[in-house]
């Protein structure tokens, strides 16, 4: 996995025996490779996710080139 | 010996875990095949751990059914302290939350301080293998981990 030539980071918050993840930096799915090794280490069970703007920009570009 | 309670966590990483312990200030044994409740009964568990704030025994480790490759862990321990002999009330608790739902005065957290501190030594092992570079601070009691590029 590359974080590419752009600054992302992946930041854990650590509280109560949970784990929240934040990725910073990133456009489209790549943010899901990059943080799925780390929460795949924990071996625990995802509760939830939710998507920032930046995930869906690379959507939007795709579309825009077909229509 | 009164009864034992189990935690629905997973622990897969021994190293993990023995690094959380030490800086807690408690102790990991690794292989240790039994552990200690009350009346010094022993019960048999695949590691232990000693010295766990919020309770008088031993806590033990408890290999788990899981579905994947790795080899899981339960904590296993007794939650009665020394008084409950004397008809004192039951105080220590290694959860947050009790079974009648009230919240543990005395060795309150703990069981989540060992899992914050298990969840960063994991995530930071996974960082240094990947050649990451990190940061790692504390905020208003949460621990907080900024794993960076190259």
């Amino acid at each position: 996995m590359s974080f590419g030539t752009q600054k992302k980071s992946i930041v854990f918050t650590i509280e109560d025996g949970q784990v929240h993840v934040e990725a910073k930096g990133f456009v489209g799915s790549a943010c899901e490779a990059a943080t799925k090794e780390f929460t795949d280490a924990l071996g625990g069970t995802l509760s939830g996710k939710v998507k920032k703007p930046e995930y869906f920009k690379k959507a939007e570009h795709a579309l825009t080139q077909r229509a | 010996m009164s009864h034992l309670e189990h935690s629905t966590v997973t622990i897969t990483d021994l190293k993990a875990l023995e690094a959380a312990c030490k800086t807690l200030g408690i102790t990991f044994v690794e292989g240790k095949k039994s552990f200690t409740s009350y009346g010094n009964a022993q019960h048999p568990c695949n590691h232990a751990i000693t010295g766990f704030p919020g309770t008088n025994w031993e806590v033990g480790l408890l290999s788990a059914d899981t579905n994947t490759n790795k080899i899981s862990y339960s904590l296993a321990y007794d939650p009665y302290s020394y008084g409950t002999n004397n008809g004192h009330p039951i105080t220590t608790k290694l959860c947050k939350q009790q079974a009648d739902g009230n919240y543990t005065k005395d060795g309150k957290h703990q069981y989540e301080h060992l899992m914050n501190q298990y969840s960063l030594e994991v995530l930071k092992a996974k960082a240094r293998l990947k050649g990451y570079q990190f940061q790692t601070t504390t905020v208003g009691g949460k621990l907080k981990l900024e794993v960076f590029a190259k």
